[in-house]
Order: C-alpha cells, then sequence, then structure tokens
C-alpha cells in the first residue's frame, strides 16, 4: 500500500542492525586507520598522510613481528593439534557423554584469562609447584630458572587459555562427519590411521583452519600474557603497542603497528586456508 | 590362530557362509536369538523382516562390525567370528551409502584398491570398470554432492564391488529410492549378480523387492529365522502365520482336525492326515476362484462355497473381493484382472472354490 519497493522496506529494516555495527565498530577502525598516517610533534597529534609509522613499525619492530607471527603459529597448532585430539575423544570415543566433555571445557573459560596466567606463574616460577617437586623428587639441586619469562612459558599458557576456543570448531566439524563413513572406510580396508587420515581429517578440514583462525588471531594481539610470563624485555608486539598508544604517546606508531598485526595476520590465515581447505571446486 | 582347518570329511561343497548358533544381545536385550544360516556360492539371498526384527544385526555379524555373543560365523570354511570387517572377505553398501564426500565418484570407487596399495594403472582400469558394470562412466570426476540418490546407490555399489567380495551384503539398499527408480535398480542388481557371478546377501523389508530379486529367502521376526528356502516355496507353503501373513495377503482359516479329516471353521471339510484337534490353514488370495453361475458343491480336488460379495475394490492392475460366508466369516480374493472384478457387485451371490492343495497349515494360531 505504502508503494515502496521490497528492496527499499527490507533497507530500512537493516538499518538499526547496521547502524549499530557501522557506529560501534566501522567508525572507531576506521578512525584508527586514519590515524595511522598521521604524525606526532611534540607530543600533538599532527593530521597528515605519512607512510613513516608503517616504515617505523616495519624496520624497528620486524624482528619483533617475525617473533609474534611464530609465537602465535606455535599456540595455535598446539591448539589445533591438541583440540583435534579431545574434541576426536569426545565425538567417537565418549558414546552419549562426548557433548558433556565439550561443556566441561567450556565451563573452564568462566575461570578467566588472568587467573589461568597466575596459575601457570604459580607453577613455572623459581619457587613454584613444579620446581618445588623437582627438587622434592631430587631431580635438580637449585630451582630451574628457565621455565618462565620466556616464549615457552607464554605459549603453553596462551595455549591452555585458547584450548576451548579451538576445541569447539573442532568437535562441531566433527559432529557432522558420518559414523557411516568411517564403518565404510573399515570395511574397505582401511586401518584406524588411515581412516583418520583419509577420511576423518579431509572432512573436518574447515574446523580445524577455523579453530586455527581463531587462536591464531587471538595470541598474536595478546599483550597480557607476555607481560606476566615472557619476562622484562618483551616478546610480542602487543607489548608494544601498549606503550607506544600510552607511554610513547606516539599513536600513529601505536595504529600503524596495530593494523600492520591484523593485515599480515589476515594473509598467515588466508594462505592456511588456501593450502589446507584450498578452491572449491 | 582362529582358523579351522575345514573338516576332512564334509560334504562336497560346503556352503559360502555358515552361521551357527550365533546370538547377539545388548545388555538385557536379545537382539538375536540362535540363528543357523547357510548361504550357497552365487546365490542371491533376501534377508526379509519387519522393522527391528535383527536383519541389520544379522547383516553386521556377517560383515564382522559387531561380534556374536555367542555361535560362529564362517566363510568359505574359514573361522572368522573374531575378524574384524577389514579382514574378511565381504564388503558392504551401506543403508545411508555412507559415500566420501570429500572425494570425486572415481576417489571413492577406488578408495579400497589404494588403501590396499595396489599400483596407480591398476586402480584406474578397475575403477573404470566398476563404474561401466554400475552405468557411471560418465561421472567419475563428479562430486558426491552432484549425484541424485539413484546415482549416489551405484557409486557405493561399485565401491563395495571392485573390492572382489566373497560375498557382497546390502543394507536395505534401495529403501531410499522412489518406486521407479527402485524397480530400475532391482533390474540392475540382477544384471550385476549375473555378470559378476558374486554371492549377494540383502537385507529389506520390502517383500516384493525380495521376491523380485532374491533366489534365496530367510524370512525374520522378532531375533528368529522363521523360514528359509526358495522365495516361490516360502510363499506357497509357509511354515507360520507370520510367515503367510508378512510374506503376502492371506486369509487365516481357523479349523479342527478329526480323524483324516479337517472341518474348517468356515463350513469346508477336506482329507487331511495329521495331528488331531484345534489347526489353523492360510490360503492365498489369488488361489480363490470366482463364479457367478456355477452352484455350490464339492468340486473335484477342491472345495466350493456359496457367499455373498460384501465389497469389491478395483486396485490398478487386481481386483480383490472381500466375500462373506454365510456363518460370519470372511473370505478375501484376489483377482488378477480387474475386468473379472467388474463383474462382481456387492450382494450378489458366488460360488468361491479352491483346491485343497493351495491350503497350508500352520499350526496352531497363537
Ligand atoms: N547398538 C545397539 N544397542 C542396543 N540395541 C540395539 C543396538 N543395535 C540394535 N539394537 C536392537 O536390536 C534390535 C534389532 O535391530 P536391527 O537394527 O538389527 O533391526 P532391523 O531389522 O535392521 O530393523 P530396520 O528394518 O528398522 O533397520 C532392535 O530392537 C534394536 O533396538
Ligand atoms: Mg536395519
Amino acid at each position: 500500500m505504502t508503494g515502496w519497493p521490497r528492496a527499499l522496506r527490507r533497507g530500512l529494516a537493516l538499518f538499526p542492525a547496521f547502524g549499530i555495527l557501522t557506529g560501534l565498530f566501522f567508525v572507531p577502525i576506521a578512525l584508527l586507520f586514519a590515524v595511522s598516517f598521521w604524525s606526532v610533534k611534540s607530543y600533538r597529534l599532527v593530521p597528515g598522510f605519512s607512510p613513516d609509522a608503517y616504515a617505523r613499525t616495519f624496520s624497528f619492530y620486524g624482528p619483533l613481528f617475525i617473533s609474534t607471527m611464530l609465537i602465535a603459529a606455535a599456540v595455535a597448532l598446539l591448539c589445533v593439534t591438541v583440540g583435534f585430539v579431545f574434541a576426536y575423544g569426545a565425538r567417537f570415543r565418549s558414546g552419549r557423554y562426548g557433548d558433556l566433555f565439550i561443556l566441561a571445557t567450556m565451563i573452564t573459560l568462566f575461570g578467566g584469562y588472568l587467573v589461568k596466567i597466575y596459575s601457570w606463574k604459580a607453577i613455572l616460577s623459581a619457587n613454584g609447584i613444579l620446581n618445588s617437586a623437582l627438587i622434592w623428587l631430587g631431580l635438580v639441586d637449585a630451582p630451574v630458572t628457565w621455565f618462565i619469562f620466556n616464549r615457552g612459558a607464554v605459549i603453553v599458557a596462551l595455549a591452555h587459555f585458547l584450548l576451548p576456543f579451538a576445541i569447539l570448531p573442532i568437535y562441531s566439524a566433527l559432529r557432522n562427519v558420518p559414523d557411516i563413513t568411517l564403518e565404510a572406510a573399515r570395511d574397505l580396508g582401511a586401518s584406524p590411521w588411515a581412516t583418520l587420515v583419509r577420511v576423518v581429517l579431509p572432512q573436518c578440514k574447515a574446523g580445524l583452519v577455523a579453530a586455527f583462525a581463531i587462536c591464531f588471531l587471538s595470541a598474536a594481539g595478546d599483550y597480557v600474557t607476555p607481560m606476566f610470563l615472557g619476562g622484562g624485555s618483551g616478546i610480542m608486539l602487543g607489548q608494544f603497542i601498549v606503550s607506544e598508544f600510552s607511554t610513547r604517546f606516539n599513536w600513529p606508531v601505536g595504529a600503524a603497528m596495530s593494523f600492520s598485526l591484523m593485515g599480515v595476520s589476515a594473509l598467515v590465515i588466508a594462505a592456511v586456508w588456501l593450502a589446507i581447505v584450498g578452491r572449491r571446486g | 590362530m582362529n582358523i579351522d582347518v575345514p573338516a576332512g570329511g564334509e560334504a562336497a561343497k560346503p556352503p559360502l557362509l555358515r552361521v551357527s548358533g550365533v546370538t547377539k544381545r545388548y545388555g538385557a536385550a536379545v537382539a538375536l536369538h540362535p540363528i543357523d544360516l547357510e548361504v550357497r556360492q552365487g546365490s542371491f539371498t533376501a534377508i526379509l523382516g519387519p522393522s527391528g526384527c535383527g536383519k541389520s544385526t544379522l547383516l553386521r555379524l556377517i560383515a564382522g562390525f559387531a561380534e556374536p555373543s555367542t555361535g560362529k560365523v564362517e566363510i568359505g570354511g574359514r573361522d572368522v567370528t573374531r575378524l574384524g570387517p577389514e579382514n574378511r572377505p565381504t564388503n558392504m553398501v551401506f543403508q545411508g551409502y555412507g559415500l566420501f564426500p570429500h572425494m570425486s565418484v572415481a576417489e571413492n570407487v577406488g578408495f579400497g584398491l589404494s588403501i590396499a596399495r595396489r599400483p596407480r594403472p591398476e586402480i584406474d582400469q578397475r575403477v573404470a570398470e566398476a563404474l561401466r558394470l554400475v552405468r557411471l562412466e560418465d561421472f567419475a570426476s563428479r562430486r558426491i554432492s552432484a549425484l541424485s540418490g539413484g546415482q549416489q546407490q551405484r557409486v557405493a555399489l561399485a565401491r563395495a564391488l571392485i573390492m572382489r567380495p566373497l560375498i557382497l551384503l546390502l543394507d536395505e539398499p534401495l529403501a531410499a529410492l522412489d518406486l521407479k527408480l527402485r524397480q530400475a535398480m532391482q533390474t540392475e542388481l540382477r544384471r550385476i549378480h549375473r555378470e559378476t557371478g558374486g554371492t549377494f546377501i540383502f537385507v529389506t523389508h520390502d517383500q516384493s523387492e525380495a521376491f523380485s530379486l532374491a533366489d534365496n529367502l530367510i524370512v525374520m521376526n522378532e531375533g528368529r529365522i522363521e523360514q528359509a528356502g526358495v522365495p516361490q516355496d516360502v510363499y506357497m507353503r509357509p511354515n507360520t502365520l507370520f510367515v503367510s501373513q508378512f510374506v503376502g495377503d492371506t486369509n487365516i482359516l481357523p479349523g479342527i482336525r478329526r480323524g483324516d479329516h479337517v472341518e474348517l471353521a468356515l463350513g469346508a471339510r477336506f482329507s487331511s492326515p495329521g495331528r488331531q484337534g484345534q489347526t489353523t490353514f492360510v490360503l492365498r488370495p489369488e488361489a480363490l476362484r470366482l463364479d457367478a453361475a456355477t452352484p455350490a458343491g464339492s468340486a473335484p480336488e477342491g472345495t466350493a462355497l456359496r457367499c455373498t460379495v460384501e465389497e469389491m475394490l478395483l486396485l490398478g492392475g487386481e481386483a480383490r473381493v472381500t466375500l462373506s460366508i454365510g456363518n460370519g466369516e470372511t473370505l478375501v480374493a484376489r483377482l488378477s484382472d480387474p475386468r473379472d472384478g467388474e463383474a462382481f457387485r456387492p450382494g450378489m451371490t458366488v460360488t468361491v472354490r479352491w483346491a485343497d492343495k493351495a491350503l497350508s497349515e500352520v499350526g496352531v494360531a497363537a
């Protein structure tokens, strides 16, 4: 009766949701993107269009960039591997209790993030649980100091925190693998290993890549875990993004680092997706 | 270590498959009561029974997906009871096909050979052969998701046949297809069975499918084999009331045997020696002849009764006439030519006759 074309009415109906998304998400990001081309003169932001911030990101922070990507990749690989083993067990070896196990892993998320970091600190530090146990067992004489304040500790703690986020997509992918495809493989002579590699894994590739992406992105952007467990000098880019924004008040460099991190992470994930899932055809 | 040496003094040609004393229980529930079963090389065997009677369970025990609670499964004289499906000379076509969705048609079909590490040229050649057998030559590189149900069915068939199993097991292979396609696939299955010369065992709850395909019929009910044999024999001479009812329609005629004669409740009397007292006979509807003209009386080798037409249904290719005998009993007759049926209107008085040898005794009805 209004005579408005359908598409227009539908567009108007979408407007509130779209407005919120734009206001809360795209506008701040766009602003920050603009800032990344500005510069700072005596603690004041000067609008402009200069690539200096990006140049500094890649020259000064280059090695840290690589280190961050490697840590994130290690965390993501660890999560995908352990997550797959866990999800596989819940899907194929737990009968009706599979969903319950998955729920249990989700509950560990309620503990929060800092709790996990502090518990790893309590385990790995010089007078921590691990060292006490080793000394009590007589395996070492003095506390081992290299358990903490290094990349290894950060990788372990991040993987521990992110594991449930890997399990979820992998489990849901495995749920879509029909049981009879496994039976068919067995009937055709496939060993359990061959069935895993040739029938199960290929059917849940998308879930594995999704898990990798979630863990990789979360790990790459993290700055709290390395702050507590990574040692004083800083091992991840996130820590320096924080300091560029806060202590140094260099927003352009902080913003440029953020966008570089996003861009490179997106490239890594796209490469992984192409390599594993490939083009549909 | 479970391999038996075939006994020396056995019959000249032992059956390819022998199932002896096999039972299966799930906890307290009994899925299969002791089953004994033999299948000869080259036969096309149908396991027919209602839903939940244990058909799939029996098939899975033969395939090796489940271990029997007691009893023994032998294939080609070898005890395979403890072997898994990967070590048995059987292959299975699953009810939902179980095709690998991430592989092409050719990859699906070649999977078993590639697992067995056959050389590439051999795999390619045998895949092409198997696809030709199921008439899917042009679909080799298709994705599974781009196939119709009937085509998926053929891929599943080719994937199992390419392994050249001693026994091909099919679990309700055509259940998901519509009537037309099902009939076409029945023809295909018969042809494939003939061309491969293999031994096929298939499960179905559709009796017409069992009759159109099998040369050996096993009727199951509630975890037991009720009757096994040549389909036509099972149809003509059912051993039990269940078989007579499950395999086609039937008239159930209770009666009493006195001396060498049986008196049926509906009023017929005929000569039949046997156990005295209560008994039950069954009579196929198509064994009844209807006649509007001739009067009642004892026909040679048979019975003739006056009765009234109660209802006449024309069912496409046949007519079904319900008759009421004076004393409240009814009979159903099937006329294979519906034009014959048009002559009979409800209320008409007609003569129904049958040959005594068309009656099968099934014992006392429960
Ligand atoms: N894994 C199992 N655990 C417990 N009971 C089972 C299991 N598998 C089958 N049963 C039971 O065993 C009986 C036989 O099942 P089966 O699947 O062999 O029936 P079926 O004849 O193939 O029926 P349908 O025609 O519906 O496929 C059923 O009562 C079923 O509930
Ligand atoms: Mg079944």
